[in-house]
């Protein structure tokens, strides 16, 4: 991410300054640096001076000599203060970062001047200076003094200055390495975020993956050059080679005529002197209109998988607080290049990047986007930085190599996938179909398997170990359903007879094809239906308008919490969306981060029986015992006990359930909606915006936001951890996650098979807490994490006390592994799974057992 | 606004020291200036010539600090009308990195663009590369060659008029032609008062002066 910016850097900033505006609008200050280029015509080009500046041993005349065209680039307007950034680009093509702010009262830009670019910090730091210069010019002095002969923070450390007497201080702290941009904490995102739509972000992306030559426009420079950073972003881990120029000084226009790849905010007054002819085939987005104007079509060349991926996860609208946005794209990027450690050759010389090893390792569908991506300058620098630092031996691990170590794992299923694809698609039909006719068979199959199973059960060899969590039955129960598979939820219900039964009739050891089945599942015609009952709506994918006010609310309640955090199972179900085929396949992948390196060194077919095994599908009764034994049987059988275990129980207070849950739901529903309201409609995303200054006062929701870990109640994030909100998680598990998007049908299945099934075999319909409960029963025997990111602190429901409350630390730690949303996704399970509980509860006997598993995962935790 | 009928775009290329933007300077304003270097990291020279009596603006594009790549990809060449290839004769391995940028160029410049191979530095006594063996390869490849020196001016002034009366013919025979290239219609002809439709130019090949060149495609 760093490889335009410089790295050893002793101050926090080269140079302070305010321009003043001169009135007399005619250039002579500035002299044209084209003067035979015959573009005249610079009126409209106000012309600025510097009245003041700091140090005065900053002797960088070039730069000295650019500044007041970049402070003023152009007549703008100033109704208010605005704050943006420019970019000069030093002669190693290292960028240097001037953050201005310009006040229309005194028609004065303060200027700072600095290599490091921490855009936020500095926007910070240029409105506390123009406070402390209005009111205690004194100090102001000191103040900049001390700044700049402070030397910058390590990374972890902070500078904090004092001033005002000592009564406010400024913290200056060096932005976490590898940090993804997020909302709200970025300025640049932020504004990027609200004036750009995601259909246009997509499109500006595929254009920057082509290296066009791109503009940005826009009245507003801090709009313009926020955008242009924020774009810029995402492309990390690569970073744009070319043309940089966030804000494009009229006196500098005629750079937009370059031949080369440029990425240029464009004042919309320097636009419009510039004739189409001048320009040539150029991107245009203007970020005012929101039009986006390409004579290449760009978005058409990408993957259609990447991009379906990218649109479905961006209409996700309500989740993309925190770095989620960051992380879509981020996830695209490691979807296509992440592997380029598959081709990095050893030679004598030092590693090398084979091209053409790459292109072939990767799935057919990315082959031909990605042999035009070679070629990109940005992807070259990029391949050669990374070599760089494997050849000098220099260790790194930053947030896309971490992102494709986790990929990685899912890609090579996915290869395999591919391969089979084709040849097994018949039986992929046949297994749908004996789906359907399967699960009549399951009420009785089922009992019959489990008494079988638990004959060849492994004793649980961690559940001893933590008993002693067993503080009460409450929190057990929550706890049983604490797993972070239980996303699976009431989904899966549905396509369990058929994964079942197609396991059943392949048993003869094509484990892969059954898996195959599963990927049919979502464009089987038994999806198309939905379920009626009040307990099985929860699953239920409604357009908003069809449903309740208060399922509305419910259903963004969880949204809140994806926003502040962003989970593995996100991140890994938005790769898995990518290839429609291997969704089921991730989506399993994903949520058993905690697989043993053991279990990941297993055969494929091994791979697949674990999978198979993770899938609640297989708690289903109809499965062949031989067959999956002969898979893995410790595993089958384990999770098959467990299983039919929780599904007896549930079955038997599945009416219950139903009526809990929606009693619940309604209770819940007041703080929600009030919540909702709150968010949604009384605040924009710019007042969250700590640099926005007409952004209105946020009493707790902003700090909430800010904090992400608010225990308030009043807090939609934290809303669907009552117990009440089950309904929120459940929705926000199947429904309004992103990722799940290829779920839904499946959902939908579920709902579908559901209903007859509700009628027929009570035990399949049960509430969906229950069936939280299965999946993480099926869970369990992966539930010994071997690495602490998979250590995750849940978020306990209100309703129980929670034991240790995770530290902030600790959620950083996750936040950083991408894990966060694990827990929350737990959170929305548990609390989903309370109303499940609640009825399971009833059957004692089982829960003992249930319990135990909770408490395991539990523990993990601490 | 200068009034010109023709706007071309000119890009060099060539390893890092071997004099682009010195050659670029002494075509657009006769003298080394001090480094001023591009605080943008990219730098234009516009000059205005007339050849035939038409106005031809020429833009002459050098970015700063590109070279510090091993390679400039598709993109950088994209909309060029003319590239210029440039080794020092003083220094073989600029020379012997020419078929690596020509490569490049071959794959992802305008398979009609004009190219110019040019040999700079030629107030050097220490020349390592004869003249002889630069003609040759130029030859090889369909480019142009020219020997400078940036230093003492010297066939400066004639690389660029050559390169102007080279892409004009190109525009005009373009002109000719009803089949306009339209995805080049940012080479550009322009005409000031808009009384003219812009000209695409530089893609048609049909010059006169170099069969061999243009023949290469």
């Amino acid at each position: 991410m760093s490889s335009r910016n410089k790295t050893d850097v002793k101050k926090l900033f080269e140079y302070w300054c305010e321009v003043s505006r001169t009135h007399d609008g005619i250039e002579h200050t500035n002299i044209s640096r084209h003067s035979n280029g015959g573009s005249g015509g610079y009126s409209g080009a106000p012309v600025g001076v510097i009245t003041e500046s700091f140090p005065e041993s900053f002797r960088d005349e070039k730069t000295i000599h650019d500044i007041p065209a970049f402070a003023f680039p152009c007549e703008f307007e100033s109704d208010s203060v605005q704050s943006y950034s420019f970019v000069l680009t030093t002669d190693d093509s290292k960028w240097r970062f001037g953050f201005c702010r310009h006040d229309p009262k005194t028609e004065s830009t303060m200027v700072i001047i600095t290599l490091l670019p921490w855009h936020d910090t500095f926007l910070r730091l240029l409105g506390v200076l123009a406070e402390l210069r209005r009111t205690e010019p004194k100090e102001f002095q000191q103040f900049l003094t001390e700044a700049y002969n402070s030397g910058v923070p390590d990374v972890g450390s902070q500078l904090k200055l004092v001033y005002s007497q000592g009564q406010s201080q400024f913290i200056f702290e060096r932005p976490k390495p590898f940090q993804l941009p997020s909302i709200p904490e970025n300025h640049n995102l932020n504004l990027y975020y609200n004036f750009v739509d995601p259909k246009n972000m997509i499109a500006v992306f595929a254009a920057m993956l082509a290296e066009r030559r791109i503009i940005f426009t826009s009245t507003r420079l801090d709009r313009l050059s926020s955008c242009i950073q924020a774009a810029n972003a995402f492309l990390y881990p690569m970073v744009w080679q070319h043309i940089f120029i966030p804000v494009l000084p009229m006196k500098l226009k005629d750079y937009l005529s370059a031949p080369m790849p440029y990425l240029i905010g464009v004042p919309h007054l320097v636009l419009k002197t510039m004739t189409p002819e001048e320009l040539g085939e150029v991107v245009t987005l203007d970020c005012d209109t929101k039009i986006f104007d390409s004579p290449f079509d760009d978005v058409h060349a990408m993957p259609s998988e990447i991009v379906s991926q990218l649109k479905k996860q961006l209409s996700h609208s309500h989740q993309h607080m925190g770095d989620r946005v960051s992380k879509i794209f981020l996830g695209v990027l490691v979807q296509l290049i992440g592997g380029y450690r598959d081709a990095v050759e050893f030679r004598e010389t030092g590693k090398t990047f084979n091209r053409d090893k790459f292109i072939e390792s990767r799935p057919s569908h990315l082959r031909p986007f990605l042999t035009k991506m070679m070629e990109l300058q940005i992807f070259q620098q990029f391949i050669d930085e990374r070599l760089e630092m494997m050849n000098t031996g220099l260790g790194f691990s930053d947030e896309f190599e971490q992102e494709t170590v986790r990929y990685a794992e899912k890609l090579k299923k996915r290869g395999r996938f591919y391969q089979l694809k084709e040849k097994t698609n018949p039986a992929v039909k046949t297994a749908v179909k004996s789906v359907k006719e399967s699960s009549r068979l399951a009420k009785h199959a089922y009992k019959d398997l489990k008494t079988k199973l638990r004959d060849i059960t492994p004793p649980n060899p961690s559940s001893s170990s933590h008993l002693h969590h067993n503080n009460n039955n409450n929190f057990r129960s929550h706890l049983n359903s604490n797993t972070p598979h239980d996303r699976l939820d009431g989904v899966s219900v549905g396509s369990s007879g058929y994964v079942t039964s197609a396991s059943g009739k392949e048993s003869a050891g094509k484990s892969l094809k059954t898996y195959l089945g599963r990927h049919s599942a979502p464009s089987s015609p038994v999806f198309c239906k939905r379920i009626g009952s009040s307990s099985a709506a929860v699953f239920q994918y409604a357009p908003k308008d069809q449903i309740t006010n208060a399922s509305q609310h419910l259903r963004r309640g969880p949204t809140t919490l994806a926003m502040s955090n962003s989970s593995t199972h996100i991140q890994s179900n938005g790769y898995a969306k990518s290839s429609p085929i291997s969704f089921n396949h991730n989506h399993h992948l994903a949520s058993s981060p905690t697989i043993s390196p053991a279990s990941s060194l297993c055969s494929s077919e091994m791979n697949l029986s674990q999978e198979l095994q993770n899938h609640p599908l297989f708690k289903s009764p109809i499965v062949d015992r031989s067959s999956l034994r002969s898979l893995q049987p410790q595993h089958m059988t384990l999770g098959l006990n467990d299983t039919t275990t929780t599904t007896v129980a549930s079955a038997n207070t599945s009416t219950d359930a139903g009526s809990h849950s929606t009693n619940a739901s309604e209770e819940s529903m007041k703080d929600l909606i009030s919540l909702d309201d709150s968010h949604n409609s009384s605040f924009d995303l710019e007042d969250f915006d700590p640099l926005n200054q007409n952004a209105r006062p946020l009493p707790t929701l902003g700090k909430a936001m800010n904090s992400q870990r608010n225990k308030s109640t009043t807090l939609p994030a934290t809303a669907s951890r009552t117990p009440p909100a089950s309904f929120i998680t459940a929705a926000n598990n199947s429904i309004s996650n992103p990722l799940y998007t290829f779920y839904t049908p499946q959902h939908m299945a579920t709902s579908v098979t559901g209903q007859p099934l509700q009628s027929q075999h009570a035990p399949l319909t049960r509430a969906p807490g229950a069936i939280m409960q299965q999946h993480q029963q099926l869970q369990r025997p992966q539930q010994q994490p071997p690495t602490p990111p998979s250590e995750i602190p849940p978020p306990l429901p209100k309703s129980v006390p929670p034991p240790m409350p995770p530290p902030d630390e600790d959620f950083e730690l996750l936040r950083k592994y991408g894990l966060d949303q694990f827990t929350l996704i737990t959170t929305s399970v548990t609390a989903t799974s309370t109303s499940g509980t609640t009825m399971a509860g009833t059957t004692s006997s089982q829960q003992n057992g249930l319990t135990t598993t909770g408490m395991q995962n539990w523990t993990t935790f601490d | 606004m200068e009034e010109y009928k023709f706007l071309f775009k000119i890009v060099l290329v060539g390893n890092a020291g071997v004099g682009k933007t010195c050659l670029v300077r002494r075509f657009t304003q006769g003298l080394f200036p001090p480094g001023q270097g591009a605080t943008i990291g990219v730098d234009f020279m516009i000059k205005t010539v007339e050849v035939e009596g038409d106005k031809i603006k020429l833009q002459i594009w050098d970015t700063a600090g590109q070279e510090r790549f091993r390679s400039i990809t598709q993109s950088y060449y994209r909309s060029a009308h003319a590239l210029i290839l440039v080794y020092d004769i003083s220094c073989q391995p600029t020379f012997d990195c020419l078929p690596d940028w020509l490569r490049e160029i071959h794959e992802y410049a305008n398979t009609k663009v004009l190219k110019i191979l040019v040999g700079n530095k030629t107030d050097r006594d220490d020349r390592e590369i004869p003249t002889q063996i630069g003609e040759e390869f130029a030859k090889q490849h369909d480019m142009y060659f020219l020997e400078t020196s940036a230093k003492e001016a010297e066939n400066v002034e004639r690389l660029f008029y050559e390169i102007a009366a080279e892409l004009i013919d190109q525009a005009r025979s373009k002109d000719n032609s009803s089949s306009m290239n339209k995805n080049l219609s940012d080479s550009v002809g322009l005409s000031p008062q808009g009384s003219k439709p812009p000209q695409v130019s530089c893609c048609s090949g049909l010059s006169n002066q170099s069969s061999s060149q243009t023949g290469n495609t």
